[in-house]
């Protein structure tokens, strides 16, 4: 499995035997090597400097710059076509809380279109993004409340490596079960307690409450740049602070397709309780060029996949 | 001519040699347990030896053996190990357990499953197994574990502290809404708790049960609520008690298990190691 440090020598002019590099595999490749031509010393510093430039690439951090005259993208999504089935669910536990105005079922929020066609609740984002603007994301979007049994806001977004702060308006009990990039499970029996922790991992966290209320869900993006928009109930986004140049435009919505359920029938009450497990999200993507100091539009048409 | 040919071989050598570090060598993967260091490679055939029965020849839980672990107790799966997600842990929700975690289950076995206690196996055995599990997540790759949860040490039993216990879990924690208000793991939510891969999962019957799945002391229970049950719906009650307030848990829960017998506990023999 592992190479021998081989010593394949070559005697140099000068008539000493040099060794060359071990085998590559073998983790001891370093190994004794006898350096005797400086040339080839500086040929293999600058090599450590490259491999290590391009190593730190490969897992490059967001670095904030100064960008002057940047640009702005606007757009609108909207949805095409039939109107997609929505998800809901009757209230089958706390309805005195979950359940205020006498509902007595409640919608999963995975697609809201308006009777426009706007969709809501679509995350907008520039690809591939390693430098720009200094970070600039709505508090609002890292503070997460659980009010009458609902999540709010329904996406959150998280710059890698900060906090999220949550808590519950209500008096009954709630846990924040997170599966996805993380997977902190925290309780929340007492009204109004704030708890928080840190998003070391970029990318989705799927939330849902284990106490009885399954209809509760909401997505979480974890982002490691800052250029993100989310729709409005009118459809409409606007990135700013864009460095000019040309990008790709991805439009992230959650599924609001049910890949199974989770059913149980409840012993005492003798109802049966449902909970749907969604399909994976959707992604559109489009490229746009971005002008110093110019606004581009961008306009999404999203449908049934 | 000699410069230009070393560097034409250097520059061949070294993208690969640094491709090949970064990327990670699995079978590089370590771990260290009182005093021992395990080696995946050497935990790789007794993986495939012991282990890969139930748990999978890619680590995923679906070996051979595995259809046969459901049954009407609701037994759990075997552990899908590439999901980096693990229960019995002395670290913090969401992060990955110790290498001690680890080895500690492997000694100890999951009560009530079809995880046996490999005392069969020695310990450096075992913490060579540690080690090859490992390399089947990139989270041990790419994430270090949280600080362990500190345990002090076990306030007096006493009412007093039994009736503080019971005063968290029926009213201020709501642990009943799970686990029942007479621990019987019956309570308004139980029917409806399913794991992280969507199977049934019952919530820990104080009244019923002697021993718990990562643990049977005090020591243990202290733990298993502090750092909650990733991959259940058992969450993690760190926010909410100080370390006063988790002993005084501790012992109302003991209160409600009529089953145990502390003489017969793990704690008072001499713990396996």
């Amino acid at each position: 499995m592992w190479g021998r440090a081989v010593a394949r020598g070559r005697r140099g002019a000068n008539g000493v035997l040099t060794q060359r590099f071990g085998d590559a595999a073998n983790s001891n490749f370093m190994g004794r090597r006898v350096v005797r031509n400086r040339q080839k010393l500086a040929c293999l510093g600058s090599l450590i400097a490259t491999s290590w430039a391009v190593a730190s690439c490969a897992w490059a951090q967001y670095s904030v710059v100064t960008v002057s005259n940047g640009g702005t993208i606007t757009g609108t999504v909207k949805w095409s076509g039939a109107r997609p089935q929505r998800v809901t669910l009757p209230i089958t536990k706390n309805p005195d809380v979950c359940a205020p105005n006498g509902n007595k079922t409640r919608d999963l929020e995975r697609i809201e279109i308006a009777p426009d066609g706007a969709v809501e609740n679509t995350v907008v984002y520039l690809k591939g993004v390693t430098s720009g603007k200094a970070w600039d994301l709505p508090e609002a979007r890292r503070s997460l409340d659980q009010k009458n049994c609902r999540y709010i806001p329904h996406i959150m977004l998280v710059p890698k490596g900060e906090n999220l702060s949550m808590k519950s308006s209500d008096p009954i009990l709630h846990n924040i079960h997170m599966t996805g990039v993380a997977l902190y499970n925290l309780p929340f029996p007492i009204k109004d307690k704030v708890i928080q922790r840190p998003f070391q991992r970029d990318g989705v966290v799927d939330l849902k409450c284990d106490a009885g209320h399954v209809w509760m869900n909401s997505e979480l993006l974890v982002v490691d740049h800052p250029y993100y928009a989310i729709t409005d109930e009118h459809g409409n986004f606007k990135i700013t602070g864009i460095p000019a140049g040309t990008y790709t435009v991805e439009a992230w919505h959650e599924s609001w397709h049910v890949a199974r359920t989770e059913s149980m029938i409840d012993v005492d009450t003798h109802q049966t309780v449902t909970r749907p497990v969604f399909a994976e999200s959707l992604t559109w993507d489009q490229t746009v060029t971005v002008s110093p100091g110019a606004t581009a539009k961008v306009e999404f048409q999203i449908s049934e996949k | 001519m000699a410069r230009p040919r070393h560097a034409v071989q250097a520059l061949i050598l070294w993208p690969l040699a640094m491709a090949l570090a970064f990327s990670g060598d699995a079978m590089g993967q370590t771990a260290t347990v009182n005093g021992m260091t395990g080696s995946a490679e050497r935990g790789k055939g007794l993986y495939r030896t012991f282990c890969v029965g139930c748990h999978g020849v890619l680590g995923d839980g679906k070996g051979e053996n595995g259809v046969f672990v459901i049954g009407p107790l609701q037994d759990p799966l075997p552990r899908n190990f590439t999901l980096g997600l693990f229960k019995c842990r002395s670290t913090p929700t969401g992060s990955i357990p110790l290498d001690s975690d680890l080895y500690t289950t492997i000694g100890r076995g999951i009560y009530t499953t079809y995880m046996p206690p490999w005392q069969s196996l020695t310990p450096q055995q075992r913490v060579d197994l540690v080690a090859y599990i490992k390399t089947f997540s990139s989270r041990f790759k790419e994430e270090k574990p949280d600080e362990p949860v500190k345990i002090p040490a076990e306030t007096p039993n006493s009412a007093e502290s039994v009736k503080r216990g019971e005063e968290l879990y029926q009213k201020t924690l709501k642990c009943f809404e799970c686990h029942g208000t007479t621990g019987h793991g019956d309570g308004p939510s139980a029917a409806t708790l399913r794991d992280n891969l969507g199977n049934p999962i019952k919530a820990f019957a104080f009244a019923e049960g002697t021993r718990f799945k990562c643990g049977s002391t005090d020591e243990d229970l202290y733990r298993i609520f502090m750092t909650g049950l990733d991959g259940t719906p058992m969450p993690s009650w760190a926010d909410y008690l100080n370390s006063n307030q988790a002993w005084d848990l501790v012992h109302y829960l003991r209160s409600l298990m009529v089953n145990y017998r502390p003489e017969k506990a793990a704690g008072k023999q001499q713990e396996k190691k």
